[in-house]
């Protein structure tokens, strides 16, 4: 409330000082007029034309300005009226005119001010063409201004051409003169020449003017509204992500029941069992699912916790996920023997492949099976992991964009691939994508061997993990 | 809608104002024949003088005009009546400018009252009287309509362009005071008739 008062208030002062600033302009340039009438003179005894256009250029510059002062501040009132009123623009349209052609008539009568009824209001309906579709903002008066002035100025030359005097342009006292005198000494042709040379470049620059402010404006809504649409992308990514937690919790929950389960059945076995021996054996099962358990909580809670994974784990637990309800999909994993152990968080790992692997079951594709293909080798210095499918692949022009979040060519969130790709290489992995359209798409995953020294110690780092969490 | 409609009427109209306009001014002026091309005999003398009525910058394009005619004048575009000794033929170049009388910081009712006292001074002593109007139809007002009424009635002889006899005010006053009347169609035809008044 109190910004929109200051900026009205902020108008309401530019209006009175551009009215001010139109009243006093007359006094200001009375000695000008003189002198321009004593130029118009001088041309006559020396027949010389150069004082005409001289007195032309004087006289277009000051009428311009005037005119352009009584425009800016007519537009100023409008404005205030358009904030107060709802009125049409027809009416608003109308109402500066009048305005205009009022304070243009009191100046030229108060102050002996030659002015061209014509000439200001064919400028006033030029403008208003060329500023009409123009938005209103902030560099709007600014663009006024600088439009204004370039309209009044082109336009004020007409006056001073002989050829358009039939056409009511240039009928006061000075340009009369210039062009009686133009005419007298010959000049009437170059005089012609001199206002066209004014007129086309002036007219055509207005026009190029609000051209750029009009793109301008455009380019700062297109800017405003990116931003916006920005802003509730990420908003829309957060929500999504938050969601993806939840998720990732109850997958959680849900694979902590397997040993809650064990649990449960070794304890009801303890309770009917006479054998003391199987007590041992029964406690120590306890014991392992106790610590699965563990293992899995404090992979979720702990992003930085690994453990070290025998890969036949992970394929086993991969394994589990694969649904066989689908009749046309056909899944084959292959593996090598003596797979090295990698250090990872193991549940998140698991998730990560899971994901990649559930976005290649959902690719659509063209051929009469779904087929995929998991492959788990011994490469140099590491462990690949490739998932191959038989879908219709990548287009090359969104390579570039399958890693961003949100981003999704088929029916999936647009979130498996980069929540993959953050917990690979939060686990000092490698992640790359291969497609061909029509042929498929291979993700290859890469997880480097732990060394032995490496193994103890994290091994080591592992075990004081555990204890602390405990 | 309704601005789309005015926008429309604005146009044609402006377009048959455009058309109409420069046809019309051609055939007003082709219908200006009842003037004189100029006198059949002299009527002033040298020396003459060579004032305004109105204070217009025209003024100075007469005396430049009688100074490549080689007709001895004296120039005072607020010339009194004490000017008037010597001089046999006075021409009062008409057309009213608001700026020009403000530059020699007089009012139109000052400069009416000087142009009576000359033409006053100038019926007693018999001189010669030319009035000359260079300012077309565009100068004309009513402030330069009365000065033309002032000074033709008392004149010998009218010279004007025919634009600012469109109205037919000119050939109006000619024919009401009995003043032969010389239309040229531009400036520049001035000489001839000016000459004519003279030699």
């Amino acid at each position: 409330m109190i910004e929109k008062m200051s900026i009205k208030n902020k108008y309401v002062l530019y209006a009175v000082g551009l009215s001010i600033a139109s009243l006093a302009f007359p006094l200001f340039v009375e000695n000008i007029w003189f002198d321009i009438i004593v130029k118009i003179r001088e041309a006559v005894i020396k027949g010389d034309s150069g004082h005409l256009i001289i007195s032309s250029a004087y006289s277009s510059i000051i009428s311009a300005v005037l005119s352009s002062l009584i425009f800016l501040s007519s537009a100023m009132a409008i404005n205030l009226v358009r904030k107060n009123n709802n009125w049409s623009s027809f009416t608003l349209l109308m109402l500066l005119t009048a305005i205009f052609v009022v304070v243009n008539g009191f100046v030229a009568k108060v102050y002996s001010f030659p002015w061209e009824p014509v000439t200001v209001l064919t400028s006033l309906a030029f403008i208003i063409i060329l500023v009409r579709k123009n938005p209103i903002n902030s560099t709007y008066f600014i663009q006024l201004a600088v439009v204004s002035v370039q309209v009044f100025f082109a336009f004020q030359w007409l006056n001073i051409m002989p050829i358009f005097s039939m056409y009511y342009f240039g009928l006061s006292d000075i340009p009369v003169s210039i062009k009686i005198t133009g005419s007298y000494i010959n000049s009437a042709p170059m005089l012609n020449f001199i206002g066209f040379s004014f007129f086309l470049p002036f007219a055509f620059a207005a026009v190029i003017t609000t051209i750029l402010f009009r793109s301008y404006a455009q380019n700062i809504s297109i800017v405003r509204e990116n931003y916006k649409k920005e802003r509730e992308l990420q908003l829309m990514k957060s929500k999504v992500i938050e969601n993806r937690i939840y998720q990732e919790i109850n997958l959680l929950a849900h694979d902590l029941k397997t040993p809650l389960v064990t649990i449960r059945g070794l304890n009801s076995l303890l309770a009917m069992s006479k054998d003391i021996s199987k007590i041992e054996v029964y406690s120590q099962r306890i014991e392992g699912a106790v610590e699965k358990m563990n293992e899995m909580v404090s992979s979720f809670l702990y992003g930085s916790s690994r453990q070290l994974v025998n890969p036949e784990e992970l394929i086993n637990y991969i394994r589990a996920q694969i649904p066989t309800e689908d009749d046309k999909l056909t899944i084959e994993i292959h593996y090598d023997k003596d797979l090295p152990k990698v250090l990872v968080n193991k549940v998140r790992v698991v998730r990560a492949i899971i994901n990649i692997l559930e976005n290649a079951i959902v690719a659509p594709y063209r051929h009469q099976f779904k087929n995929i293909v998991i492959e788990v080798r011994v490469v140099e210095k590491g462990l690949r992991i490739s998932i191959c499918d038989n879908g219709i692949g990548i287009a090359p022009a969104e390579m570039s964009r399958i890693w961003e979040i949100g981003y999704s060519t088929g029916k999936t969130s647009g979130l498996g691939l980069p929540f993959a790709k953050q917990i690979i290489e939060e686990n000092d992995g490698k992640i790359d994508i291969e497609s061909e359209v029509n042929k498929g798409t291979v993700v290859t995953v890469f997880f480097p061997e732990m060394r032995e020294a490496e193994h103890s110690e994290a091994v080591r780092r592992n075990e004081d993990e555990d204890h602390r969490h405990l | 809608m309704k601005a789309k409609i005015f926008k429309g009427i604005v146009g044609i109209l402006v377009i048959v104002f455009v058309i109409w306009l420069p046809h019309n001014v051609d055939q007003k002026l082709s219908n200006k024949a009842d003037s004189i091309p100029s006198l059949p005999q002299p009527i002033g003398k040298e020396t003459v003088l060579i004032t305004s009525a109105g204070q217009s910058t025209d003024t100075y394009l007469v005396k430049d005009i009688a100074n490549k005619l080689m007709i001895h004048n004296f120039f005072m575009p607020q010339a009194l009546e004490p000017d008037l000794e010597g001089i046999n033929t006075v021409v009062f170049v008409v057309g009213f400018s608001e700026l020009g009388e403000k530059l020699h910081g007089i009012a139109f009712d000052k400069e009416k009252k000087r142009i009576e006292a000359l033409l006053a001074s100038l019926r007693k002593n018999d001189v010669t009287i030319i009035t000359v109007y260079l300012g077309g139809n565009h100068r004309r007002n009513r402030n330069t309509d009365t000065l033309l009424d002032m000074t033709c009635k008392e004149s010998e002889y009218i010279i004007a362009t025919v634009s600012a006899d469109e109205d037919n005010y000119l050939s109006d006053l000619s024919n009401k005071y009995q003043v032969p009347l010389t239309l040229v169609r531009d400036i520049k035809g001035i000489s001839e008739p000016f000459a004519s008044a003279f030699r």
